[in-house]
């Protein structure tokens, strides 16, 4: 384990190195992505100059919602974006040399690139998020930062998690690169409005299949004291649990791909 | 057993789509399995150096691919160093170097020697082991004009070099070889053969070297495999095959007028294809000026051209006459 | 000469057409996208009175239409021609006989209608088929309406054909590329409606080309423009498709002076 942390920031190291050394277009990029991520933001603000609450929540707290998903979102896509890349690695003969290694797969999969510029994404997430926090009232208790805490924690390993399950269909197809787009981009999308205003399918898949609801819905539902006409308030605590849940299947998923490429070429 | 490889009646059956064409996405499709590998037995032993050559789509690869851990065998029996390349891939992978000849191994964006740390660190190499072997690659492979360069600014040559130092590094028993010395020039290939004879020698390094190249086999390998189809044709030393195929030419002319097969002593004519012909002849019975002037006098010529025998008439003669 | 645009154009949609796999994915994803926006238009519109004029129906229209458009529009990821910059394919590319602009906007609109018939209807028919569209009630909006998303698809291909050239004096065409694309997107009114915007917001990105990609065709689909208002509409996309393709020819002018100079 330790090794590996030893590789991961090494490698991180050398990207940081290796981009720095085009300062100028390494900065463009980071901005370039800051400023990309309000444009999803004026979405919200536009959809709140006409009513005050959507959903029976008020601005700062789908302001809340946005900023939490957006920040473990972008976490996600700067550490495991290298799998969005995994069909050229495929062809590229890439991933042959890497079962040649001593490593686990997966892990040398994500040292292939480290997406350093969605720091820019993450802060402005952060932003959002502040701007959230001085619009909503919240009673802080030593639970509520725990759950809060395990909510931005967990929503990263759920997103990270999604990322190798959905990325992991490049195994089977090649063709299908957009599906898992639309799995992980949608994903953040629907997890900047509360849960409730989906249909009743959505709801359920989002809770059951993809835990999309846990990164931040239900544990939001209690951080704000809010009611909810779905689920029941254990839910509200569980996302560590489904968290975990989620690296296992994940796991699963991609070791089950693995074996596929190995028994039947490329 | 000092058996490094064994192969036991191996086969890879690959399952190969076709789309039926037109309509509807993924409606029709025909299915064919191919086998690739279709019942291979071989055995390696310890500091061999063995060339493994075959026409394109032979099973070259394949074969490599099976040993090195990256493609499960159909059926048969697979053991490198003693272990199952499927399921122990992670231990044996500790100790076996793979080099493919078209595609690098190293990180594209970074410079050599952040991949060569990167390695250091993935096969846990000792401090001490790895400086010495970094030092002396470095040296007799002449890297060190571009170890800071990324690795996409490389030339052919030198990321080839760069790669046979990186499989190197952690001191593998068997070093695996896909087409090493594809693509570069005279030169290049001839330090890296130099090279690996080298390694080969004083490492004792086992050697599997997959080519389509008859000199990487004639410089550095005493013993060759032949594969053709999936299947092993010819497994023994290099001498016998050169005593059969190796001194020969081919003097292919064009005639004027087309006639009859130009008779000579000691030359075949191999084919006859209207004004054009082929004949075979032994470079150590005639030369090929005294051959030239010779058939210059007997008929009007054209035009003509001498070829050598490359890997695929190799393997057609041996199929043609056996060994 | 029109006779050899025909042939690029046809040439265009069969190229795309290879791509089936690719097309299959993208109609589900287009899908499953329209569905969580039409999620979100609904739950807004149970509170907010009439945004912008619009209805229930309207904004699922929209939401839909848009994304049927998406694809023939290429907003996001169209690089071919930076490709063959890159590859300095281009150079040879320029000195064919024929008008390169004219021959990349022949190939767009066939790849367009491919890309307006395999991935834009499906979507828009199961959209369709699960929520209240609202269809045009004349006959002739149908043909109007085609007739605005081809100039749109102009005015997204000159957008891009300036985008793409940038590559002649910027190394990186990637981040301007995906920093350019975001705000197209944005300001074209694909995220959310203009005409839910502000008044000033609205009035100053009415006054932008973007628009006319994507709003106008809308618009038009949906009746929300009538007679002489029609006939604006059109104006206003057919005058910037002319002036950003008279732009885009003067950048490829000088692209073109620049190869000259460097020598290929």
């Amino acid at each position: 384990m330790a090794s590996r942390a030893a590789i991961y920031g090494r490698l991180a190291g050398s990207r940081l190195r290796a981009q720095y050394q085009y300062r100028f277009s390494f900065v463009l990029q980071i901005v370039g992505a800051f400023a990309l991520s309000f444009l999803d933001f004026i979405e919200v603000l536009v959809i709140f100059h006409h009513l005050p609450a959507l959903g029976g929540w008020s601005l700062g707290e789908v302001a809340f919602l946005y900023g939490s998903s957006y920040v473990v979102f972008r976490f996600a896509d700067m550490t495991m974006g290298a799998l969005d890349r995994l069909p050229v690695l495929i062809r590229m003969g890439t991933l042959d040399q890497v079962l040649t290694r001593p490593l686990g797969s997966l892990w040398q999969v994500l040292t292939t690139d480290i997406g350093v510029r969605h720091v820019g994404g993450m802060v402005q997430g952060g932003i959002v998020f502040w701007f959230a926090l001085t619009r909503v009232h919240i009673h802080w208790t030593a639970l509520r930062v725990a759950v809060f805490v395990s909510m931005l924690i967990g929503g990263a390993v759920i997103f990270c998690a999604i990322w190798v399950a959905t990325n992991a269909i490049a195994f089977w197809t090649m063709d299908a690169r957009e599906v898992a787009n639309s799995v992980t981009y949608g994903g953040n999308y629907l997890t900047n409005y509360p849960l409730h205003i989906f249909g009743v399918w959505l709801r359920r898949l989002l809770a059951y299949v993809i835990p999309l609801a846990f990164v931040n819905y239900f544990p939001s539902l209690y951080v704000l004291d809010k009611r909810s006409p779905i689920g029941s308030p254990v839910l509200r605590f569980v996302s560590p649990l489904v968290a975990a849940g989620a690296v296992v299947a994940a796991g699963a998923i991609w070791k089950t791909a693995v074996r596929h490429y190995r028994s039947s070429g490329s | 057993m000092t058996d490094v490889v064994h192969l036991q009646d191996v086969r890879k059956t690959f399952r190969v789509y076709r789309r039926g064409g037109g309509g509807l996405p993924r409606l029709r499709r025909e299915r064919t399995t191919v086998a690739a590998v279709d019942g291979v037995s071989l055995d390696i032993e310890r500091a061999e150096m063995v060339g493994y050559v075959g026409p394109n789509g032979a099973g070259k690869s394949t074969t490599v691919k099976m040993l090195t851990g990256i493609l499960a065998p159909s059926s048969g029996d697979v053991r490198v160093l003693g272990l199952e390349p499927m399921r122990q891939r992670v231990e044996l992978a500790k100790r076996i170097g793979v080099v493919f000849g078209q595609r690098t191994q190293l990180w594209w964006d970074l410079p050599l020697s952040d991949s060569f740390e990167l390695l250091r660190h993935i096969y846990r190499i000792s401090l001490d082991r790895y400086r010495t072997n970094l030092e002396t690659f470095t040296g007799v492979l002449d890297l060190a004009p571009f170890l800071a360069t990324p690795v996409r600014q490389l030339s052919l040559g030198q990321r080839m070099r760069g790669d046979l130092a990186a499989a190197l590094l952690h001191d593998p028993e068997i070093l695996f070889l896909d087409e090493p010395t594809i693509g570069l020039d005279v030169i290049a290939k001839a330090r890296i053969r130099e090279f690996l004879a080298s390694v080969n020698a004083e490492r004792g390094t086992t050697v599997l070297l997959t080519t389509h190249d008859m000199d990487d086999i004639e410089r550095l390998c005493k013993r060759m495999l032949v594969i053709d189809h999936g299947r092993v044709i010819y497994d023994g030393d290099l001498d016998t095959i050169r005593k059969r195929f190796g001194g020969e030419s081919v003097l292919v002319v064009d005639l004027v007028d087309p006639g009859p097969p130009i008779s000579v002593d000691g030359v075949r004519v191999e084919r006859v294809d209207g004004p054009r012909q082929w004949l075979r002849f032994r470079r150590d019975k005639i030369s090929a000026a005294d051959l030239v002037a010779e058939v210059a006098s007997r008929v009007q010529l054209k035009d003509l051209a001498i070829s050598d025998p490359d890997i695929e008439d190799v393997v057609r003669r041996i199929y043609e006459e056996g060994v | 000469m029109l006779r050899l645009y025909w042939e690029v154009a046809r040439r265009g949609f069969r190229r795309y057409a290879t791509y089936r796999g690719a097309t299959f994915a993208g109609v589900f994803t287009n899908t499953v996208f329209g569905f969580i926006r039409a999620y979100v238009f609904i739950a807004m519109f149970a509170v907010a009175k009439r945004p912008g004029g619009y209805d229930l129906a309207d904004v699922l229209t929209y939401t839909f239409l848009t994304q049927a458009l998406l694809m023939p529009l290429y907003i996001w990821g169209w690089t071919e021609i930076a490709d063959t910059v890159y590859t300095g394919q281009i150079a040879t590319d320029l000195y064919r006989p024929f008008d390169y602009q004219s021959y990349w906007l022949s190939q767009d609109l066939g790849r367009a209608a491919y890309h307006m018939v395999m991935r834009g209807v499906p979507p828009f028919v199961i959209g369709a088929l699960v929520f209240g569209l609202r269809l045009p009630t004349h006959p002739l909006t149908w043909v109007v309406f085609l007739l605005s998303a081809a100039l749109g698809v102009t005015v997204s291909f000159a957008l891009r054909f300036m985008a793409n050239l940038s590559a002649f004096w910027i190394v990186d065409v990637r981040g301007i590329n995906s920093l350019a694309a975001a705000v197209w997107t944005l300001l074209s009114g694909f995220i959310i409606p203009i005409a839910f915007f502000p008044t000033t917001a609205r009035t100053i990105i009415r006054s932008l080309p973007f628009v006319s990609m994507l709003e106008f065709p809308v618009d038009v689909f949906l009746e929300r423009v009538q007679g002489m208002h029609l006939v604006s509409t059109l104006a206003a996309q057919a005058a910037w498709a002319v002036v950003l393709l008279g732009a885009g020819r003067i950048m490829l002018r000088a692209a073109t002076s620049k190869l000259v100079v460097q020598g290929g």
